[in-house]
């Protein structure tokens, strides 16, 4: 929860998209030409939402998921979302891996689940390992202006990058209205330029056991924060607790013995694809990967002990004993 | 052209010479020591409370042993070398008679220094004549007073700062 006096002298627009809150703000600005900008940025979200979610069988990603194998005219922003997708897919060597969606429908997840409401049990829910996936190559084709993806043979889900992308794409638009740019979209930060009075953003790390004090506060000036955490979107399939964090070589609930895992980079989408794929390495391994590939991350283990990559220490303002 | 001296003659000239050279060594080195010995022993009674006697005794019984070793090194009164040369006998015999007094005031002053290695230990046992050694110095593996570790200092936590906004599970809306 953020501190309304430190966010004192900001113009703030809220909206409802990818079924959280989007919040924005930005620092000094409060002429109608802010406040366009703002509400610009907001609808980038439900632009993003409209053309890249997987709970409307109308949306142009289920039309494309409706025939993998074939073309199919998208626009350019899902275009833009499957391209991006799949880059993080060779970045990642494969561990980032869209093409889970029949993991998360057979587990249950075929539609948004009340998650807020409680414990969450899937009806008909099957929980199986399967063989893992062949390489991903999609296929993508402009043409006079119009847009077109092959998908390769299996339906994809654009969940685990479509929020960090529309943070991106948000981010893009309001530079042009002002350097100082808060954005928070349901646990995903875009920090740009400096606070209120001066000095670097602060974002809190939430604690993944519900703690109101967080696991740690970091400084953050044009830089994005996200988390990927099991603390939410969990419920029973089956018999058994599994979670939306998919293991795209297993098709099964990933990331042993880790409950939250935060990564801070400059670009959100990365970011968000960073925080996906360490957690999935699992506890015994997730500081290895966070090293080798100098990423700034921070996870908390099913202990509660909180941990923190080299990399994420200069951003580090405080931490919790 | 007076006769060349026969070659025994030349021969107990030359050890007769070397006697007395040795002799004079030996009579310097025992005045030496009863310049130093006496403010020494005063010096060690400095040292023990800085708990540095010990090693001094142990480097001055060496000495002592080295000391004694030259000594021995001189030709004895009576030996067959001292008989040959008369007033080379005679000289070598006083410097002898020097170094057994220098010998004695040593031992002296060793006795000295182990009664005031007494006053390093009161409450422990007297230490035995000649063994200064063995009492200034403290015995091997005993105990050595140590002081208690401290209790820990319990850690203290600043609270958290306030912030701007949190990075965690997406909110879900209903």
């Amino acid at each position: 929860m953020s501190s309304p006096d430190l966010l004192e002298g900001c113009t703030s627009g809220t909206a409802r998209h990818m079924a959280t809150d989007v919040t924005i703000r930005l620092v000094g600005r409060d002429d109608a030409r802010a406040l366009s900008v703002v509400a610009a940025a907001l609808q980038e979200f439900g632009d993003v939402e409209a053309a890249c979610t997987r709970f409307d069988p109308a949306s142009p990603l289920m039309r494309a998921n409706a025939n993998p194998f074939g073309w199919c005219a998208v626009p350019k922003r899902c275009f833009d979302a499957v391209s991006e997708a799949h880059r993080a897919y060779q970045e990642t060597g494969g561990r980032f891996d869209p093409r889970v969606l029949g993991d998360l429908v057979a587990m249950g997840y075929r539609a948004t689940l009340p998650f807020s409401g409680g414990p969450v049990v899937a009806e008909e829910a099957v929980v199986r390992r399967r063989l893992a996936l062949p390489p991903w190559r999609p296929q993508f084709r402009v043409r006079a202006g119009t847009f077109a993806v092959r998908l390769g043979g299996l339906p994809i889900d654009l969940g685990g990058i479509g929020k960090g992308l529309a943070v991106r794409w948000a981010a893009d638009l309001l530079a042009a209205a002002g350097a100082d740019v808060l954005i928070e979209a349901g646990g995903d930060c875009m920090a740009r330029g400096h606070a209120p009075g001066g000095g670097p953003w602060h974002v809190g790390v939430e604690d993944p056991a519900g703690d109101v004090t967080p696991v740690a506060v970091l400084g953050l000036s044009d830089l994005a924060a996200t988390t990927s955490s099991t603390r939410v979107r969990h419920w029973t399939a089956a018999g058994r607790s599994v979670h939306h964090l998919v293991d795209p070589r297993t098709g099964l609930p990933g990331g042993r013995g880790m409950r939250s895992v935060t990564v801070v980079g400059p670009d959100p989408a990365m970011a968000e694809v960073w925080s996906k794929t360490l957690f999935l390495a699992g506890r015994h391994a997730v500081a290895t990967e966070a090293e080798q590939h100098g990423i700034a991350a921070c996870w908390v283990a099913d202990d509660g002990v909180a941990s923190f990559s080299t990399a994420i220490e200069p951003y580090v303002l405080w931490r919790r004993s | 052209m007076p006769e060349p001296l026969p070659d025994t003659l030349m021969a107990s000239q030359r050890q007769v010479a070397a006697a007395r050279d040795a002799a004079a060594r030996s009579v310097a080195r025992a005045r030496a020591r009863r310049r130093l010995v006496p403010p020494l022993a005063v010096g060690s009674a400095v040292l023990i409370g800085a708990g540095a006697a010990g090693a001094w005794v142990d480097a001055g019984m060496t000495s002592a042993s080295t000391a004694t070793s030259v000594v021995s090194a001189a030709p004895a009164p009576g030996s067959a070398r001292g008989a040959t040369a008369g007033t080379g006998a005679d000289e070598a015999a006083s410097a002898a008679a020097d170094l057994a007094r220098a010998r004695q005031e040593l031992a002296q002053s060793e006795t000295a220094i182990a009664a005031l290695g007494t006053l390093r230990a009161p409450s422990g046992p007297a230490p035995a004549a000649g063994s200064a050694a063995g009492s200034a110095a403290p015995a091997a593996g005993a105990p050595v007073a140590s002081v208690p570790p401290l209790a820990p200092l319990p850690s203290v936590q600043l609270p958290a700062p306030a912030v701007h906004a949190t990075t965690g599970a997406s909110h879900v809306v209903p």
